[in-house]
């Protein structure tokens, strides 16, 4: 037996989030999963037009989908992400939300997915757990600078072959690694929450 | 580590054979082999080297991510620091 939707009151606070969780993604979630009012403001950004397909590249646990989803129901929101657990977890909490029709949860690298269909991207710096040794997820998967360098030159490419207007939020960020086309917007959270749209 | 070139073929023939060759490295040592060898190849061919080294390091610099994977690209990008080394190298020589 499924339990019962969680409450809506739960994803309208951090702390109260996280009281659902295992101790494990409790511990994960201050340094990997992104704060409401974040996800809230780049929600707001990223849902301009209704049916708009948003994708969140390394959706983790499903946090910003499942808290988007429900703000926005008449946008699309998809998560993509390469730890099975993780997935699961997300996967599990889909069919706990109110709203799991506009949600979807994808397993895999984002390397594998085509990119084309979506107005709008939301980027948490998935990639930096490749520089740093402290924090990480766990070690199912390999780390590396090398991996780092491959995986920032490929999402380039990705945000690269967007069409004008696609828009882009990244989340501890780096401009640099974006391609000159999309225009800052939005700055906001101490300049780690940045709003693109592409020219 | 000595690879066979086809004795009559183009600089771009070579350059194209020298991009399969990385493509298909696991390792940076095996990737170093090959650039140290490119010197080696080029006079085989008549070609100078410097213009070698120059069009192997402009078709990597243009090879796209997204037709590679993770550790070819890692091979390609170390290519690129092994080319520019031995073309430093190479220009510092010839003011001397």
């Amino acid at each position: 037996m499924n339990p019962p939707p969680l409450s809506t009151a739960y994803y309208s606070d951090d702390e109260l989030y996280d009281s659902q969780l295992s101790p494990r993604m409790k511990k994960l979630s201050p340094i990997h999963w992104s704060p409401l009012e974040v996800i809230k403001a780049a929600a707001a950004f990223l849902s301009d037009k209704p049916g708009s397909k948003i994708i969140d590249i390394g959706s983790g646990i499903g946090k910003f989908c499942i808290v988007a989803a429900q703000q926005y129901p008449d946008c699309d929101f998809y998560g993509i992400e390469q730890r099975r657990d993780l997935h699961e977890i997300a996967l599990m909490s889909r069919k706990n939300t109110p709203s799991e029709l506009n949600l979807h949860f994808m397993h895999g690298n984002f390397t594998e997915l085509d990119f084309s269909g979506y107005d709008g991207l939301y980027f948490f710096n998935s990639f930096a757990e490749n520089l740093y040794n402290f924090g990480r997820i766990d070690n199912s998967i390999q780390y590396s600078a090398g991996l780092y360098n491959y995986y920032a030159n490929y999402f380039y490419k990705i945000l690269d072959n967007k069409t004008s207007g696609t828009r882009l939020v990244t989340y501890h960020g780096s401009d640099s690694e974006l391609p000159k086309s999309y225009q800052l917007i939005q700055v906001s959270f101490n300049n780690y929450l940045k709003m693109y749209i592409k020219e | 580590m000595s690879h066979s070139i086809n004795k009559t073929m183009t600089k771009e023939e070579m350059i194209d054979s020298l991009i399969q060759q990385i493509s298909s490295m696991q390792n940076y040592a095996q990737v170093e082999s090959v650039i140290l060898d490119v010197s080696r190849i080029a006079a085989v061919h008549g070609f100078p080297v410097s213009q070698c080294f120059s069009k192997l390091e402009i078709t990597i610099e243009e090879l796209s991510p997204m037709n590679l994977t993770s550790t070819q690209w890692s091979c390609f990008r170390y290519a690129l620091i092994c080319l520019r080394e031995k073309a430093s190298l190479l220009r510092k020589y010839r003011r001397h």
